[in-house]
C-alpha cells in the first residue's frame, strides 16, 4: 500500500512536467525565426512505478521529464554544408565573371572589337586618300582608342585581382574568428554537459558557425565521446585541423614578395597555418569561396612556364632549355623577383634574359642566391615557374589579352617599319609600342636573336596594359608610313619617289584585318570573338551551376527545416495540448484534495 | 513529411525571387530591345553579334565611303576623257581642213590662236582634279600633269634638271621633208640668174621626234634588237654589245651630233643644215627635240628597232607634260652657291605604268579608279600642235618676205627689177614648198589625232567597264548590308511584340507568386483557437 498522499504527489509531478513542456513550447515559439535554432522537445516518461508486494502488482507514480533535446539530424547538416560549399564556389565565380564581362562591353559595341573595327575603317579610308592628314589623324585617334581599350581591360583585370586578393584576406580573418568562437563554445558545451545536461542552444550556435564556415571551404566535423563524458570536437578545413576541442589554429596571411606572373598585382597574399603547415590554396578539394577566389586569382588554364636545366653546384645562373613557351607573345613570367622551382627547391631570381639558339629560345635566369646541389645529384632537372592551375582565371585572361596586344602590335609594326612616310623617309618607326615601367619611356622593341636580350627590349615588354601609339606618330601624322620604301634606303642622297598615292603599306596594314594566319584562332577579330566566347561560356557555366546548386541547397535546407524547424501550428497545438494536460493534473490535485478532506476531516467523525 | 512554416516561407521567397529574376531579365530585353546583355547570357549570340557587327562596319565603310568615292573619281575622269575626245576631234577636223586647203592661210594670228587654244584646252583637261587630287597623274595626285608655269633655266639661282629616257620604235621614224636652199635678198643684184641659182628644193630626212624640244643635251641613243643585243651611240662614238652584254668589236662607227636651227639660220655659211645627216650620223636638234638618222643608222634600226634615247632638259614651258608622268626619269635639284650650281637632291621617278590607285570595294575586290595620262592622253598631241605652229610660222615668214620684196620692187631701180622679180619667184616657190610641208604636217596631224583618239577610246571603254563593275559591286554590297542587318537584328534584337508578351507573362507569374505567398502565410491554427 503506497503512501496516503501518493496521489497528490503524482498530480504535482504532472504539473511540473507540463509546465516544463509549456516552457519549451514557449521557447520554441519565441525562437520561431531565430537563425540556426533547432526545435526542442521535452521528453516525458512515466515515473518508475512503485513495486508493491501486493496482488495488483506495481503502481504508477506519475510522469517525469527525462530530458530536453534538440531535434537535429547530423546527416542533413553534412549534406547542407557540402552543397553550400559548392554553391558559394559557383556564386563567387558567377559574380566575378559577370564583373569581368562588364569590362568587356563587347556586346554593346563599345569594347576592343569595336575599337579594332573603327581602326580598320580608318585604315580603309586612308588607303583611298593617303595624303589626307584628316584621315591620318582619324587613324591615330582610333588606334589610340583601341590601345586604350586594351589598357582599360588590363587595369580592370588587375583591379579585379586586387579585389580577389583582398577578399581572400578578409575570409582568412573570418575563419580565424570563427575558429576562436567554436573553441570557446565547445568549452561552454563541455562544462554544461559534463553534468549530464544537454547544451541544446549552445550546440545550435556552434552548428550555425560551422554552417557559415562551409561557405568558405569544405568543412568536416567529428565528435568523439571520451571517457570523462566530455566530447572531443574536431573541425577540419579540407582535411586540415582548424579546431580541436578547446584548441584552434589560425590562418596567417602574408603578402608575397615574389611572383610567378608578369601581370599579377603586387603583394598577392599567401595563406599558412599557424601550426606551420602550408595551406593548400591550389587543392582541388578546398571548395567554397576560397577555392573559387584562388582559382580566379591564380588560374592560368594549366599554362605555367616549365623547362629543363643542367644543375651545377654554386651556379648563380640557370640556363633553361626545352621550355614550353617558345613565343614571346605568350611569355608572362615575372621580369624581376620571380620564384623559380628547381626540382623540389625554390629560388628567387633577379632578372632573366632570352636568346634564340637555332630557333629555340633559351632563358637565362640570374639567381639571387647560388644553387645548392648537395642533396641532389648533378644533372638535368625540371624547372617551373608557378603551378598549373586548371581554371581560367585572371592570369589566363591577362595572358590572352597580352598575346593579342603583342601579336597584333608586332604584325602591324613589321609592316609599318618597311614603309616610307609622307616626307619620303623610311624611319623604321613602330606604330604601336609600350612603355618602360619605371621611366615611362617608349620601348625599343627588337627581335630575340642569338645574343642574350633583356626581355623588356622585346615584345615581352609590351603588354595590354602599356600598349600605345608611338608618340612621334601622334605628334605628326605625316610620319605614318604609307608607301613602299626605297630600294636602297641607305643612300640619303637618292630618293625614289613613287608618288603621294602609293598606299602599298596602308593596304598591307588594312589586309591584316583578314589575316587568318595571325592567330591560331584566325584573324584578329576571330581571336577576340573566341576570347569573348570563352569568357561567355565560363560565365554561363558558372551561372547554370549556380542555379542548379541553389536548387540543391534549397532542397537540403528544406529537409533540415522539415526535421528541425519550428512550426507555429504545431506549437499552437502543443500549447493547447500541454495546457489541457496541466489543467487535468491540476484537477487531479483538487480531486486528491477532496479525498484527503474526506479522509481527514470527515471520515470516522 | 513534416512541413513547417519556415519551409513554406523560404519556399515562397525563393519562388518569388525566381519570378523576379525572370521578370528582370524580360524587363531588360523589353527596355533595351537586346536579346542579351552580356556574353554569358548566350555566348553563341554574343560571338555572332560581334562577327556581324564587324562585317557591318566594313560594309558601311565600303558603301558610304569607298564605293561612292571610287565612282565619283571615275565619273570625273570619264568627263575629262570625253573633253579630250572632243578636243581630238576638233584638232582632227582642223587638220583635215588644212590638208584639203580649206584653211585660209591669210591671218597668221587667227590660226596660231586656234592652235594655242587647243593647247590650252588640253592643259585644262590634263590637269583635271578630284577634290584637289589630279586624276591622271597616277600616285602623284599632288603634282599636275602639265607644268602650270615655265620652269627655271640653268641661269637661275635654283633649277631642276630632268634626265629622261624615252623609248621609241623603228615605226616611230617618219620621213620629214625640209627645204634646202632658198633665195636671200641681196641689194644691188641685177642678174636674175643669181636668184634662180638659189632655188629652194625639198629634201627628205629620217626623223624621230622626242617628246620634248628645247633640250639641254642628248647623252646617248641605244638601239636594241629583239634578242637584247645593243648598239649605244654617244657623242664620242659607238659601243656594241651582244645579247649577253659582251662587247662586239669592231662596233659600227656611228656618232651622235648636236645641231641647232638657230646657228644655221644665223650663219648658214658656216653651219650645216641641221637636217642633213651623214650616213653614220645621228643628229639631235636641240630646239625641236628631233633625231635625224643617217642612212646606215637607218639600215641598222630595221633590226635594232627599239630606240632608247637619254637626254636632259631643264627649261619647261607652261603646258609641257611633267616627265615623271610618262617616263622613268631622274630629277636633280641644283642651287647656286657662290656662282656654282650645287646638287642638292636627286629624285628617281619609277616607271609610272604600275601606279594604279586601287580602292577596296569589298572584302575581296579591289577596283582601279584612276586612268594614267600615258594610257589616255597621247603626248604627241602637244608636240604636234607645236610643230604645226612652227610650220605655219615658216609659211608666213616666207609670205612676209614676199610682201617685203614686193614693196622693194616698187621702189627699186629699174635695173634691179628683173632680178627682184626672179627673187619673188623663188620666194613663191619656197612658199609653195613651205605650204607643202605644212600640208604634210597636217596629214601627219590626222594620223596623230587618229592614234590619240584610239588611245582615248580604249581608255574610255576601260573606265566605262570599271565603272559598271563598281556599280555592280555597289548593288551587291547593298544587298549584303540588308542581309547582315537582318541577321543581326534577328539574333541580337528581340521582337518587340515577343518582348512585351514575355514581359507581361513574367509579371503575371510574379504577381501570382506574391498573391499565393500572402494567402498561404496569412492563417494559422491560432486563428481558429478561441
Amino acid at each position: 500500500m503506497p503512501n496516503t498522499f501518493f496521489g497528490l504527489s503524482i498530480g504535482k509531478k504532472g504539473l511540473y512536467a507540463y509546465q516544463a513542456a509549456l516552457n519549451t513550447t514557449a521557447h520554441n515559439a519565441s525562437n520561431i525565426d531565430t537563425e540556426g535554432y533547432t526545435r526542442q522537445q521535452t521528453n516525458r516518461t512515466a515515473e518508475v512505478p512503485l513495486s508493491l508486494t501486493s496482488k495488483y502488482g506495481m503502481i504508477g507514480s506519475g510522469v517525469v521529464v527525462s530530458s530536453i533535446t534538440s531535434i537535429r539530424d547530423a546527416y542533413f547538416d553534412t549534406k547542407y554544408r557540402f552543397n553550400n560549399a559548392i554553391l558559394a564556389d559557383n556564386n563567387t565565380k558567377a559574380y566575378y565573371l559577370d564583373t569581368i564581362q562588364s569590362y568587356f562591353s563587347e556586346v554593346n559595341a563599345e569594347g576592343v572589337s569595336a575599337g579594332l573595327d573603327s581602326m580598320f575603317t580608318a585604315l580603309s579610308g586612308l588607303s583611298n586618300d593617303v595624303g589626307n592628314t584628316t584621315i591620318r589623324t582619324e587613324l591615330t585617334s582610333t588606334s589610340k582608342t583601341f590601345a586604350e581599350s586594351l589598357n582599360y581591360l588590363y587595369d580592370s583585370l588587375q583591379t579585379t585581382q586586387t579585389e580577389l586578393n583582398q577578399e581572400i584576406k578578409t575570409i582568412a580573418g573570418q575563419i580565424n574568428a570563427y575558429a576562436e568562437e567554436i573553441a570557446s563554445i565547445t568549452r561552454q558545451i563541455n562544462t554544461v554537459e559534463v553534468r549530464g545536461d544537454n547544451a541544446n542552444d549552445l550546440r545550435d550556435k556552434r552548428e550555425l558557425i560551422v554552417d557559415k564556415l562551409s561557405e568558405f571551404a569544405n568543412v568536416s566535423t567529428t565528435e568523439i565521446e571520451t571517457d570523462y563524458s566530455v566530447a572531443q570536437y574536431i573541425v577540419k578545413i579540407d582535411g586540415a585541423v582548424l579546431v580541436d576541442t578547446y584548441e584552434y589554429f589560425t590562418l596567417e596571411v602574408t603578402a608575397k614578395e615574389t611572383s610567378v606572373n608578369q601581370n599579377d598585382v603586387e603583394g598577392l597574399y599567401e595563406l599558412k597555418w599557424s601550426s606551420g603547415q602550408g595551406f593548400g590554396s591550389g587543392s582541388p578539394t578546398l571548395g567554397g569561396k576560397l577555392q573559387s577566389l584562388f582559382e580566379l586569382r591564380d588560374g592560368n588554364n594549366n599554362k605555367n612556364f616549365n623547362g629543363k636545366t643542367q644543375l651545377a653546384d654554386g651556379a648563380t645562373e640557370i640556363v633553361v632549355t626545352g621550355a614550353n613557351i617558345q613565343s614571346i607573345a605568350e611569355l608572362n613570367i615575372p621580369n624581376e623577383d620571380g620564384l623559380l622551382s628547381v626540382g623540389s627547391k625554390q629560388y628567387e631570381y633577379d632578372s632573366f634574359e632570352i636568346k634564340n639558339v637555332n630557333g629555340e629560345y633559351q632563358y637565362i635566369f640570374k639567381l639571387k642566391e647560388p644553387l645548392k646541389t648537395t642533396d641532389a645529384t648533378n644533372g638535368e632537372v625540371d624547372i617551373k615557374i608557378g603551378e598549373e592551375v586548371p581554371y581560367k582565371g585572371i592570369p589566363y585572361y591577362m595572358e590572352q589579352i597580352n598575346q593579342f596586344a603583342r601579336t597584333f602590335a608586332k604584325s602591324f609594326n613589321d609592316i609599318h617599319k618597311e614603309g616610307k612616310d609622307l616626307y619620303g623617309k623610311c624611319e623604321q618607326l613602330d606604330f604601336f609600342t609600350g612603355t618602360y615601367a619605371g621611366t615611362g619611356k617608349e620601348l625599343e622593341l627588337s627581335e630575340v636573336d642569338q645574343n642574350a636580350t633583356k626581355p623588356l627590349d622585346t615584345y615581352y615588354g609590351l603588354t595590354a596594359g602599356n600598349i600605345k601609339v608611338k608618340n612621334a606618330l601622334l605628334e605628326d601624322v605625316k610620319k605614318i608610313a604609307s608607301a613602299l620604301k626605297d630600294p636602297n634606303p641607305n643612300d640619303p642622297n637618292i630618293n625614289t619617289d613613287t608618288g603621294l598615292e602609293d598606299n602599298t603599306i596602308i593596304r598591307q596594314l588594312s589586309e591584316l584585318q583578314n589575316d587568318v594566319t595571325m592567330f591560331k584562332q584566325g584573324t584578329p577579330s576571330s581571336f577576340l570573338e573566341s576570347f569573348i566566347a570563352v569568357l561567355g561560356v565560363a560565365g554561363k557555366e558558372a551561372n547554370t551551376f549556380l542555379e542548379r546548386q541553389e536548387a540543391i541547397v534549397a532542397n537540403a535546407e528544406q529537409q533540415r527545416y522539415s526535421v528541425s524547424g519550428v512550426d507555429q501550428d504545431e506549437e499552437a497545438m502543443d500549447l493547447v495540448k500541454f495546457k489541457n494536460a496541466y489543467d487535468l493534473c491540476s484537477k487531479v490535485i483538487s480531486v486528491m484534495n477532496e479525498i484527503y478532506d474526506k479522509l481527514i476531516n470527515q471520515t470516522g467523525l | 513529411m513534416r512541413v513547417t512554416g519556415q519551409m513554406i516561407t523560404t519556399n515562397m521567397m525563393s519562388n518569388i525571387n525566381r519570378n523576379k529574376v525572370n521578370m528582370n531579365k524580360k524587363g531588360d530585353q523589353y527596355a533595351t530591345g537586346q536579346a542579351i546583355q552580356k556574353p554569358s547570357d548566350d555566348p553563341v549570340i554574343a560571338v555572332r553579334t560581334l562577327k556581324y557587327r564587324t562585317q557591318l562596319t566594313k560594309i558601311e565603310q565600303y558603301l558610304e565611303s569607298n564605293i561612292p568615292e571610287a565612282l565619283s573619281w571615275m565619273e570625273i575622269t570619264e568627263e575629262a576623257l570625253g573633253g579630250v575626245s572632243d578636243l581630238i576631234r576638233n584638232i582632227n577636223t582642223y587638220c583635215n581642213y588644212g590638208v584639203n586647203g580649206y584653211l585660209e592661210l591669210t591671218d597668221r594670228n587667227s590660226i596660231i590662236t586656234t592652235l594655242e587654244e587647243y593647247k590650252e584646252q588640253l592643259f585644262e583637261l590634263g590637269n583635271t582634279d578630284y577634290a584637289g587630287r589630279y586624276v591622271f597623274t597616277g600616285y602623284r595626285t599632288d603634282t599636275p600633269l602639265m607644268f602650270e608655269e615655265a620652269t627655271n633655266g640653268t641661269d637661275k639661282e635654283s633649277y631642276t634638271t630632268y634626265t629622261i629616257t624615252e623609248n621609241l620604235k623603228y615605226e616611230d621614224i617618219i620621213s620629214k621633208s625640209y627645204i634646202v636652199g632658198g633665195a636671200e635678198y641681196q641689194a644691188g643684184v641685177t642678174n636674175p640668174d643669181t636668184y634662180v641659182a638659189m632655188a629652194p628644193s625639198i629634201e627628205k630626212a629620217n626623223k624621230l621626234k622626242l617628246s620634248y624640244g628645247n633640250l639641254d643635251a642628248v647623252t646617248s641613243v641605244t638601239l636594241t634588237d629583239k634578242n637584247g643585243a645593243t648598239i649605244t651611240v654617244d657623242t664620242t662614238g659607238t659601243t656594241a654589245k651582244d645579247k649577253d652584254g659582251v662587247a662586239v668589236n669592231p662596233a659600227p662607227s656611228y656618232i651622235l651630233d648636236r645641231r641647232s636651227i638657230a646657228d644655221y639660220e644665223n650663219d648658214p655659211a658656216n653651219n650645216t643644215n641641221p637636217y642633213e645627216a651623214g650616213p653614220d650620223e645621228i643628229i639631235y636638234i636641240e630646239e625641236t627635240g628631233e633625231l635625224i638618222l643617217g642612212e646606215n643608222v637607218m639600215a641598222t634600226a630595221v633590226t635594232y628597232y627599239n630606240i632608247s634615247t637619254t637626254y636632259s632638259k631643264t627649261e619647261f614651258e607652261k603646258g609641257d607634260i611633267l616627265p615623271e608622268h610618262y617616263f622613268a626619269c631622274t630629277a636633280q635639284y641644283y642651287k647656286k652657291e657662290g656662282g656654282n650650281a650645287v646638287l642638292k637632291e636627286t629624285i628617281h621617278y619609277t616607271e609610272p605604268s604600275v601606279q594604279n590607285i586601287e580602292y577596296e570595294m569589298n572584302n575581296t575586290q579591289k577596283l582601279t579608279v584612276n586612268t594614267l595620262a600615258k594610257d589616255a592622253i597621247s603626248s604627241e598631241l602637244c608636240t604636234k600642235i607645236d610643230e604645226l605652229i612652227s610650220a605655219v610660222n615658216v609659211v608666213f615668214n616666207v609670205k612676209d618676205k614676199i610682201t617685203k620684196a614686193e614693196t622693194t620692187l616698187k621702189t627699186a631701180p629699174e635695173n634691179e627689177k628683173e632680178a627682184i622679180k626672179a627673187y619673188i619667184e623663188q620666194l613663191e616657190t619656197e612658199k609653195v614648198l613651205a605650204e607643202k610641208i605644212l600640208t604634210e604636217h597636217f596629214e601627219n596631224g590626222i594620223t596623230v589625232t587618229k592614234e590619240a583618239e584610239e588611245k582615248n577610246n580604249v581608255a574610255v571603254a576601260d573606265i566605262g567597264a570599271r565603272y559598271t563593275r563598281g556599280q555592280l559591286i555597289e548593288s551587291r554590297m547593298q544587298e549584303q548590308e540588308t542581309t547582315i542587318t537582318e541577321l543581326l537584328s534577328d539574333i541580337f534584337y528581340v521582337d518587340l511584340e515577343d518582348a512585351i508578351i514575355e514581359f507581361n507573362s513574367a509579371q503575371l507569374y510574379y504577381n501570382a507568386s506574391l498573391q499565393c505567398a500572402s494567402k498561404i502565410t496569412q492563417n494559422s491554427l491560432l486563428d481558429y483557437l478561441r
